[in-house]
C-alpha cells in the first residue's frame, strides 16, 4: 500500500529538484485554491484565474521560506487571500471590516422550518452554491475557508482578527444561509 | 432564548468553537446541552448538514495547469542552475588557491634546517652565554665531588657515619 506522502516531504522533494513532488503538491491544492477564490469573486473568472496564478507563482517563490508551523493549505490560502484583497483595494470594492455585533441576527419562523427540513441534498447542494454568494466577504470566506477543513485558529491568522470574531461570523454564516436557502427554494 | 439570537448564553459560547471544529470531546456533555439548548442544537444540525453538502466547483481550467506548473519548472531550474554554480565557484576557488599555494611554495621554499640554526645563532646574546656556561661547569664540578664523598647508589662509600632516623612520634 502506497504511503500518502505529507505536504512537507513534497516541499523538500521539490525543492531539492524533484519537480514530480510540485505537481502532486498542485494537485492536492488547486481545487481548494480555486474553489476559494470562486467563491470571494463571484461572476469574476478573469479575475480568479489571474489571482490563482499569481497565489502559485508566490508559493512557487516563497517555499524555500515555509515553514510547517501552519498547514500548507492555510499558508497558501493566506496569499491567496492577501492577493484577493489588495485586488479589492486597487479597484476599492474592499469592504472594511463591518461590525457583526451591530448586525441583526435573521429570524427563522416555524413555516421556514418545514422548508429547511423538506429539501433534498441534490437541491440543497445546488442552491448552496447559488446562496454562497449573497453572504458578506468576510463570512463567505470563513464559512468556505471552514468547509475545507481549515481550522478557525487558521482562518483567525488569515482574517487578522480573533477567533471570537471567526466563530461569530461562522454562525451568522450558518444562519444567513439557511434563511437564503429557504428563500431560494420558496422563490421569494 | 429567542430563534435566531446570536447572543447566547455565556455557557452557550464554551460549545459553539466545538459544534464548528467538529470537536468529539466531552461528546456527551455536548448533547446534554443541546437538550437543553435548541438554539446550539439547531446550529449543531444546520453545520452538519451544510459540511456534508457537496459545494459544487468549477474545474481549474488545463491553461491554468499548465502555466503554473511551467513555471514551478522554470524556478526549479533556476534554483538548480543556482546551485551548481556555487558549487563551482567552491570547486574552482579552491583548486586556484590550491595552484597560488604550490607557486608561492617553488618561488618561496621554505627555509631550511641550517639556515634555522644561523638564525638562532644570530639572535642568541653571547655576553650571557658565557656566564651561563660557567655557571653550568661549576655545578657539575660540585656534583663531581659530591659523588666523589658519598659515591654511586650501586657503590656506596662505606667509611660515611650512618644517622639513624629518628622515630615519628605520636
Amino acid at each position: 500500500m502506497e504511503v500518502k506522502r505529507t505536504d512537507i516531504e513534497l516541499i523538500e522533494g521539490y525543492l531539492s529538484g524533484n519537480g514530480l513532488d510540485f505537481e502532486e503538491l498542485y494537485d492536492r491544492y488547486k481545487k481548494l485554491l480555486y474553489g476559494y477564490l470562486n467563491n470571494m469573486l463571484p461572476q469574476q473568472q478573469s479575475t480568479v484565474d489571474d489571482i490563482f496564478q499569481q497565489t502559485w507563482l508566490k508559493v512557487i517563490q516563497k517555499l524555500p521560506e515555509y515553514r510547517c508551523n501552519n498547514h500548507f493549505s492555510a499558508w497558501m490560502i493566506r496569499i491567496g487571500h492577501n492577493l484577493t484583497i489588495d485586488h479589492f483595494r486597487k479597484n476599492k470594492k474592499f469592504v472594511n471590516q463591518i461590525s457583526i455585533d451591530n448586525e441583526d441576527a435573521p429570524d427563522f419562523p416555524d413555516k421556514d422550518k418545514l422548508v429547511w427540513d423538506s429539501m433534498d441534498q441534490s437541491d440543497f447542494e445546488q442552491a448552496l452554491g447559488q446562496v454562497l454568494e449573497t453572504l458578506q466577504e468576510e463570512q463567505r470566506e470563513v464559512f468556505m475557508l471552514r468547509h475545507n477543513g481549515v481550522s478557525f485558529k487558521e482562518i483567525a491568522e488569515i482574517q487578522n482578527c480573533s477567533i471570537n470574531t471567526v466563530l461569530a461570523r461562522m454562525q451568522y454564516a450558518i444562519k444567513n444561509l439557511k434563511k437564503n436557502l429557504v428563500e431560494w427554494k420558496t422563490g421569494t | 432564548m429567542e430563534n435566531g439570537d446570536l447572543k447566547m448564553k455565556s455557557e452557550c459560547k464554551n460549545y459553539i468553537e466545538k459544534i464548528l471544529n467538529d470537536n468529539a470531546e466531552q461528546r456527551d456533555a455536548f448533547r446534554a446541552h443541546c437538550g437543553e439548548c435548541p438554539e446550539c442544537a439547531s446550529l449543531a444540525s444546520d453545520w452538519k448538514r451544510m459540511r456534508n453538502a457537496a459545494i459544487p466547483v468549477s474545474p481549474v481550467p488545463l491553461s491554468l495547469d499548465f502555466a503554473v506548473l511551467a513555471a514551478a519548472d522554470s524556478a526549479l531550474k533556476r534554483r538548480m542552475h543556482r546551485k551548481v554554480t556555487i558549487r563551482r565557484i567552491i570547486y574552482y576557488g579552491a583548486a586556484a588557491a590550491s595552484v597560488a599555494l604550490a607557486c608561492l611554495v617553488t618561488i618561496f621554499p621554505p627555509d631550511s634546517t641550517a639556515k634555522n640554526h644561523r638564525v638562532i645563532a644570530r639572535n642568541l646574546d653571547w655576553s650571557k652565554f658565557d656566564k651561563e656556561l660557567f655557571e653550568t661547569a661549576a655545578a657539575i664540578e660540585i656534583s663531581h665531588h659530591c659523588i666523589s664523598i658519598a659515591g654511586t647508589p650501586d657503590a656506596p662509600n662505606q667509611n660515611l657515619p650512618v644517622i639513624e632516623e629518628e622515630q615519628e612520634q605520636f
